[in-house]
């Protein structure tokens, strides 16, 4: 078990004004999980990305089965059998799901061309072996976020590869999907294969590291045995300080106005007679499995998507054809979970970004205060701890986490009465989280009615005063009062239909 | 610190232009004098007018291909029609009829592009034939001038010595300058150009924000009619065929991306200055005009190259 076949010496990558990777030294062993781990914008994506080529380290060396390499491009990683899965995808939208699966490297039939069939069966193999139900001749683009997180896993898998990285697989997926992710994990290492794995969600850790490395501010704090630490201890390398303490539940702070009323709202096979009610100064969670039609309910009634029947009525204005527009009017807003996107615009400034939502209700007069656009900005660079150099940066150059952070804080600075926020914490790490989590409570202290659509179930659990769970299109269940002793198991029961047989 | 990092593609495509202007003063010294100088910015701010507009275009990942036809129609427009008297009060009447013929192009290009989705290209292609057609059409086979010496100042005037056309130019950039940096509006240009659905995502009326950037491309082509028109004194269906191709060239140069929300109006003027500044100075040089057009080409596609170099060196 413990021959390396992989070290990461040195490493050093600066880009201008942040030394993102600071004499970072790691090791992977044959047929080991092993976790890395660390704050937002820590430096674990860019490692992955110098060890595949994406970046060129600016001193350090990498070593793979004894000898020196240096990819130059991603190409020459995966020639030598290293996959991996980036944290923001890499999928061309307009191609089917098994295209982008084999995207160049189709199987040929023996005239020379693309074995169409071929390429199809073998995709629907990889992702049964998954468990997923995606239509290989399905268009990539109308698949939702943790569809197409699916998507770059059975991509990855179908690169016959001897390590195999994977930059937070799990942040949008659901339990079941999260089980079968770990099987195949487990089938893979049993094959020899070596995997890095990168999280935010702490309780995963232990369950499938074998060994777990945490960075901090571009620099390696050590290297552990998973069953010899504790999850606290953990906490404390990657973040150095003391976290903010987890708030317990308020008091429901629910008043008499309604936020949100969707009545027997139907959409083709997607949503099935879906009615709910969100009262202002209330969080309610949504919970489900992916798929299971809380993105898309939420779609609806932000009119991104039609219905087909159905009423909906926001803070008590019944709302005949919704637009995001109508929506923003009548004080609602949706933090989709897809800030690639729907929720940023990656070349363009944070400043710029953070007033977005906003823009109207901000500067009404139309002319723009840019003092006051960029104290907002540093505002909410301090709130959230976003890490960056300055607000000027484009979005793009940040940091996953971070640039999650950047889609909270548009809409924190809009004036809105009713928020649904889709995977709000997707990629945040453990310390960020516990202040979005703070955020949110305080908004509903403040009267904002909250929808919250998460598949992370403690965080349901943490924060929601009232819960629907949704199957197949469907409310299947709703918890009327959450208290201490509501379980995941009563969720995940009802959320995969095993509560009714 | 920051100021400069953040500015750092248009100071390089500044220094860019500062050393092709000091090459060309050390070959050929009569590039220096002061006439010759005004005299490559009044040639530049044409181009400079009208790349403006196909630049707000551009920003919201657009084009428009219509300006040299706009110019053509306007010019045939005032020979025709709006000069009929010669008093003032109907030279100023002939221009705001001008302006508004002009941003109603401009909102058939927003219109086909905005509501019908066409792609921008074919979209103010189609108008800009269909505008130059109209042209011809109303032309009558006759070629108009003899405009009023007011008329003729608009385009062909100085002020301390200055052209009227780099004067307008140098207002105009400042307006757009305002509201691109300054205003919702440009926010909204930004953020439609950057990532469509975001911005729709964010509320940002999407339809809107391309219509009034179409709208103010015509505009501004419908004005640099006016002042071309003036400068020529004369009115024709085929002048500025070249117009939009070379003002895309300059606003391309200058750092406005194909792909939307990126770019600033330094990076249009300097655009145009280094464009105009190739042929003047090939023509200092006496290198033969039927030389120079390809040349013009070849240097495009080396600065293009050149700044594509520069801009991935920063990752
Ligand atoms: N292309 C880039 N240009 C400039 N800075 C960058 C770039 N990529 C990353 N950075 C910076 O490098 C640092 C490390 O980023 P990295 O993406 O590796 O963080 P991470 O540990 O993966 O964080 P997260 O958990 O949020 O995904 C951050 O400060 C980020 O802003
Ligand atoms: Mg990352």
């Amino acid at each position: 078990m413990s021959d390396v076949i992989l070290e990461l010496r040195n490493i050093c990558k600066e880009f201008p004004g942040v030394k993102a990777l600071d004499n970072v030294s790691f090791d992977l062993r044959k047929g080991e999980v092993h976790v890395l781990l660390g704050e937002n914008g820590a430096g674990k994506s860019t490692l992955m990305k110098v060890l595949t080529g994406v970046y060129h380290p600016n001193s350090g060396e990498i070593v793979l089965h004894g000898n020196k390499v240096s990819f130059q491009t991603p190409r020459d990683a995966q020639l030598a059998r290293i996959a991996i899965i980036f944290q923001e995808f890499n999928l061309a939208p307009n191609l089917t799901v098994a295209q982008n699966i084999f995207l160049g490297r189709e199987p040929k039939a023996r005239s020379g061309l693309i074995d169409r069939a071929k390429m199809v069966r073998d995709a629907q193999e990889i992702l049964d072996f998954l468990k997923v139900k995606i239509d290989p001749n399905a268009k990539v683009e109308t698949l939702g976020v943790a569809h197409q997180q699916l998507v770059e896993v059975a991509k990855a898998l179908s690169i016959d590869s001897e390590i195999l990285i994977m930059d937070e697989p799990t942040a949008t997926l659901s339990e079941n999907e999260i089980s079968a992710l770990f099987d195949t994990i487990r089938n893979l290492q049993k094959r020899g294969v070596s995997i890095i794995y990168i999280s935010h969600r702490m309780q995963e850790l232990k369950v499938i590291g074998n060994r777990i490395t945490v960075l901090r501010d571009g620099q390696t704090v050590g290297t552990c045995e998973a069953s010899e630490v504790t999850l606290d201890e953990l906490i404390r390398m990657m973040v150095g300080r003391e976290i903010s303490k987890v708030r317990t539940r308020t008091e429901n702070t629910a008043r008499e106005e309604t936020a949100l009323e969707v009545s027997h709202l139907s959409q083709g096979n997607k949503l099935k007679d879906v009615s709910i009610r969100v009262q202002r100064g209330e969080i309610v969670g949504l919970a489900g499995l992916v798929g299971s039609g809380r993105t898309e309910l939420a779609q609806a009634v932000y009119g991104i998507t039609r219905r087909d029947s159905g009423d909906i009525s926001i803070c008590g204005e019944p709302i005949q054809n919704p637009t995001p527009i109508k929506c923003i009017q009548r004080r609602m807003g949706f933090i989709s979970e897809d800030r690639k996107e729907c929720g940023l615009a990656l070349n363009l400034p944070i400043r710029v970004n953070v007033t977005h939502a906003g823009l109207k209700s901000i500067f009404p007069g139309g002319i723009v205060d840019v003092r006051r656009e960029r104290k907002l900005a540093e505002d909410y660079r301090a709130k959230l701890r976003i890490v960056t150099p300055d607000v000027e940066r484009n979005v793009v150059n940040l940091s996953g986490g971070n640039q999650q952070k950047v889609v909270l804080a548009k809409w924190l600075s809009t004036d809105s009465a009713f928020l649904v926020f889709d995977e709000p914490t997707r990629g945040i790490d453990v310390g960020a989280k516990e202040e979005i989590h703070n955020l949110i409570r305080d908004l509903a202290v403040n009267g904002v009615g909250i929808l919250m659509i998460s598949s992370d179930l403690p965080e349901i659990l943490t924060l929601s005063d009232r819960i629907y769970v949704m199957r197949e299109g469907r409310i299947v269940h709703e918890i009327e009062q959450v208290t201490s002793e509501t379980t995941q198991e009563e969720i995940i029961a009802y959320a995969t239909g095993g509560a009714e047989q | 610190m920051s100021a400069i990092k953040k500015h750092l593609d248009t100071l390089s495509r500044l220094a860019v232009l500062i050393v092709m202007f000091v090459l060309l003063v050390l070959v050929s010294p009569s590039f220096g004098t002061l006439t010759n100088i005004l005299n490559v910015l009044r040639v530049s701010s044409l181009t400079l007018i009208i790349a403006t507009g196909i630049a707000l275009c551009m920003l919201v990942s657009g084009i428009d291909l219509s300006p040299g036809a706009t110019i053509a129609l306007t010019s045939i427009l005032f020979g025709r029609y709006f000069q009929m008297g010669h008093s003032t009060g109907e030279m100023v009447f002939g221009i705001a009829g001008i302006l508004a013929v002009s941003a109603v192009i401009g909102a058939a290009n927003g219109f086909c592009v905005a509501k019908l989705s066409l792609p921008p290209f074919l979209a103010t292609y189609g108008i800009q034939q269909i505008v130059r057609g109209l042209a011809y059409l109303l032309t009558n086979g006759l070629v108009y001038s003899g405009f009023t010496e007011q008329f003729k100042f608009i385009g062909g005037g100085s002020i301390l010595g200055i052209h009227t056309p780099i004067i307008f130019a140098a207002i105009l950039l400042i307006i757009v300058g305002f509201l691109l940096n300054k205003t919702t509006l440009g926010r909204r240009i930004y953020a439609v150009g950057s990532n469509r659905e975001s911005a729709r995502y964010s509320g940002i009326n999407v339809t809107g924000t391309l219509m009034m950037s179409y709208i103010l491309s015509g505009l501004i082509a419908g004005f640099a009619g006016i002042v071309y028109t003036s400068r020529l004194n004369c009115a024709e269906p085929t002048i500025g065929a070249e117009f939009a191709q070379q003002a895309i060239a300059a606003a391309a140069i200058g750092g406005i991306s194909f792909k939307g929300g990126h770019g600033n109006v330094f990076g249009i003027i300097i655009g145009a200055l280094m464009l105009t500044l190739i042929t003047n100075g090939m023509t200092l040089l006496g290198i033969d005009s039927d030389w120079q057009v390809g040349a013009t080409g070849v240097i495009i596609i080396l600065a293009v190259l050149i700044d594509r170099n520069t801009a991935k060196k920063k990752v």
